[in-house]
């Protein structure tokens, strides 16, 4: 596993997270309408959707209690996601899926922004004590960009994922609370209106 | 004892099937709360509410074994990614035969009438009587996950167990 990619997020603009809404269907129905994007995040090639199909399978997942939060820029525009899934209260674990909206953004490290953001609310707001998820076996990107959150491959779900008529395994993987806490420590005063 | 199987998809199920997978649920499920959640199969209360749910499309169920050690499965079909996810609810004390029958069944249903590519069975890794039945079913540990749920106690590990058709139809 390796260290922080502290300088590489440094060098990137500041992004936040927020809830989804509706208005963000438009930036997920053309994340879905590149058929590398979706391969790459959801393991799958989908018919291109207009936004309000989008829109009808985000109300679906909130239903279920699935989070959908948007990384978002300083003007509000949303760059990337966090889907979180299997969210489970009673032993505090939730599975995470996440991508960047626009091609020429990847690569940067904002992907590994993106998700830090997101884990770190998880477990040190939240509560939460392991997050699982996985990514197809030929997603590299996404292997190296977890690899600096702490990441710790678990195993691989053999044969889930179905592109272009072959058969791809799941890399499954976990992160510990606190192993993202060594590497990311957390300033426990950073919302109490003091400083540390 | 040998035991005798029940169950099905609700339209092939008698009164009297669902009515013994209710009882069986009256027993095996309050202890299950933690697992059920730690595997996303989420019930409803009261023992008729949850056994309908575990017959209602895509769903099936089965259960086996002695009255006071039952043994109680389902089968739910998922269609992204295409595959069948297993949950098999085991009092202590069940015979392996009916733990056997089950999964059997429920393997069969997936692989033989439903013709998914694969099927998959989480359970806790201390639960030493449903990784043997894994292992007698052809199932292999895919993956584990540290900790997942919190049951008689303490944490215990998810093991992530899972078999292909072509695997299933090899050993038939």
């Amino acid at each position: 596993v390796e260290g922080p990619a502290v300088s590489a997020v440094a060098a990137l603009p500041s992004i936040s997270l927020r809830l989804y809404r509706p208005s963000d269907a438009d930036a997920f129905a053309q994340f879905r309408r590149d058929p590398t994007s979706t391969a790459l995040a959801f393991g799958s090639v989908q018919v291109p959707q207009p936004a309000e199909v989008v829109q009808q399978m985000a109300d679906g997942l909130m239903a279920r209690g699935d989070l959908i939060w948007m990384w978002v820029d300083d003007a509000d525009t949303p760059v990337g996601f966090s889907l979180l899934t299997s969210v489970d209260w009673l032993n505090r674990t939730l599975a995470t899926g996440s991508g960047v909206f626009s091609t020429a953004q990847r690569g940067r490290g904002l992907g590994t922004l993106g998700r830090r953001l997101a884990l770190d609310h998880v477990f040190n707001e939240m509560g939460f004590r392991r997050a699982y998820g996985e990514f197809a076996a030929y997603n590299e990107a996404s292997r190296r960009s977890h690899a600096k959150l702490g990441v710790e491959v678990v195993g691989a779900r053999r044969q889930v994922f179905h592109v272009s008529g072959a058969y791809y395994d799941a890399i499954v993987y976990m992160v510990r609370r606190e192993r993202f806490n060594e590497l990311f420590p957390p300033d426990p005063n950073r919302y109490l209106g003091r400083r540390a | 004892m040998s035991t005798s199987i029940a169950g099905g998809p609700a339209s092939s199920l008698s009164a009297a099937d669902q009515a013994g997978l209710e009882r069986a649920l009256v027993t095996l499920r309050p202890p299950m709360t933690t697992y059920l959640a730690a595997c996303g199969w989420a019930l409803p209360s009261g023992a008729a509410a949850a056994a309908s749910a575990l017959l209602e499309e895509p769903r099936a169920a089965f259960v086996a074994g002695h009255p006071e050690r039952p043994v109680a499965g389902a089968l739910e079909r998922h269609l992204m990614p295409a595959m069948g996810s297993l949950l098999v609810l085991a009092a202590a004390g069940a015979e392996a035969s009916a733990i056997d029958d089950v999964v059997d069944r429920l393997t069969e249903l997936a692989f033989h009438e439903l013709g998914l590519p694969r099927c998959e069975w989480r359970f806790l890794a201390g639960w030493d009587h449903l990784r043997a039945a894994a292992a007698r079913a052809g199932f292999v540990e895919e993956a584990r996950l540290d900790q997942a749920c919190f049951f008689a106690g303490g944490y215990d590990d998810l093991v992530v167990a899972g078999i292909l058709a072509g695997e299933w139809r090899a050993r038939r």
